[in-house]
């Protein structure tokens, strides 16, 4: 997840910003923003942040289910490997994002689970809506790099 | 970078009830009184510190919104040293996704970092802070020494 940190950095800066400028509402600062405003631009920013890190997980899935299949497709014994063979007939893109997690853990288990939920809420904003709930990056931040962790050790 | 595709729609969340979450509200007004007693009575005796909760912002929640309820107030902690403002918590969501609410606390003029609502191992309700050193972990209890070295005054 090359991108993973910077992006949490950037987060983190854009959060501490928004805090501010929530003060200067409050006060009603010369020039301030209304404090709806600013609640709507925190919303908007970690939906936005969250979407950049979903996608830092989603091509490190890319690129685990690629190697898995890769290395399956590449054995002697024809009984292992056929299935593995049609997987990789086609970019692991076209596979369904649910399908290429589940070629990495089990489907149904606690990391598949949690990351079905981070991937509802992400096609969620994917779609243009805004969410009922708030989103807190760095708590996401932390799930998402465990997941990425426990994926790596499948392979 | 990966750029988002956009799969399914998935279902939508079912919401709470209006009654539920007025409940709700109710719990984390109850549960940001507590934490803002907890830091007045861990604050160092006779040094000059006061913890102030006169202020009163008004939060219309996105999921109070969806339910057509109204904004709700609640009180904002500024904790002072000789008359300056130090700390300052400011409860910015009970509805925060795999959290029970979110309190951001304002440090000195320019740093913000997180306080977390989460289910403790007994299933009852912890604090938990949250900066840059400490987001890997899942955050650090939340308790009188952490308050102390946000204070300077642990050493």
């Amino acid at each position: 997840m090359r991108h993973f940190d910077n992006v949490l950095s950037a987060y983190r800066a854009a959060a501490a910003d928004l805090d501010r400028r929530f003060l200067e509402a409050f006060f009603g600062e010369d020039g301030a923003p209304r404090l709806g405003d600013v609640e709507l631009w925190s919303r908007i920013s970690s939906q936005a942040y969250f979407a950049l890190l979903f996608s830092q997980l989603e091509t490190e899935i890319n690129e685990l289910c690629g190697a898995l299949i890769r290395h399956r497709r590449s054995g002697d014994d024809w009984m292992e490997r056929r299935a593995w063979e049609i997987l990789g007939q086609r970019d692991v893109r076209n596979i369904h994002f649910m399908d290429r997690v589940a070629l990495l853990t089990r489907k149904g288990g606690t990391v598949y689970n949690r990351i079905k939920e981070l991937y509802d809420t992400r096609n969620k904003i994917a779609h243009g809506d805004l969410l009922t709930e708030s989103l807190d990056v760095a708590d996401i931040a932390k799930d998402i790099e465990r997941i990425a962790v426990q994926l790596k050790g499948v392979t | 970078m990966a750029f988002l595709s956009v799969d399914e729609q998935p279902d939508p969340t079912p919401l709470p009830t209006r009654e539920e979450a007025l409940a709700e509200v109710a719990d984390w007004k109850r549960r940001v009184d507590a934490l803002y007693r907890d830091v007045a009575d861990w604050l160092p005796k006779d040094r000059g510190y006061d913890a102030d909760r006169s202020w009163v912002v008004p939060v219309h929640e996105p999921m109070l919104r969806a339910l057509g309820l109204p904004a709700y107030e609640i009180p904002i902690l500024q904790v002072q040293r000789d008359g300056k403002r130090v700390l300052l918590f400011r409860p910015d969501a009970r509805w925060v996704m795999s959290t029970h609410g979110r309190v951001r606390v304002g440090i000195g003029d320019r740093r913000w970092e997180t306080l977390l609502a989460k289910e403790g191992a007994s299933e009852t309700l912890e604090w938990h802070y949250w900066d840059a050193d400490h987001w890997r972990q899942g955050g650090v209890p939340w308790n009188r020494e952490r308050l102390l070295a946000l204070l300077g005054e642990d050493r």
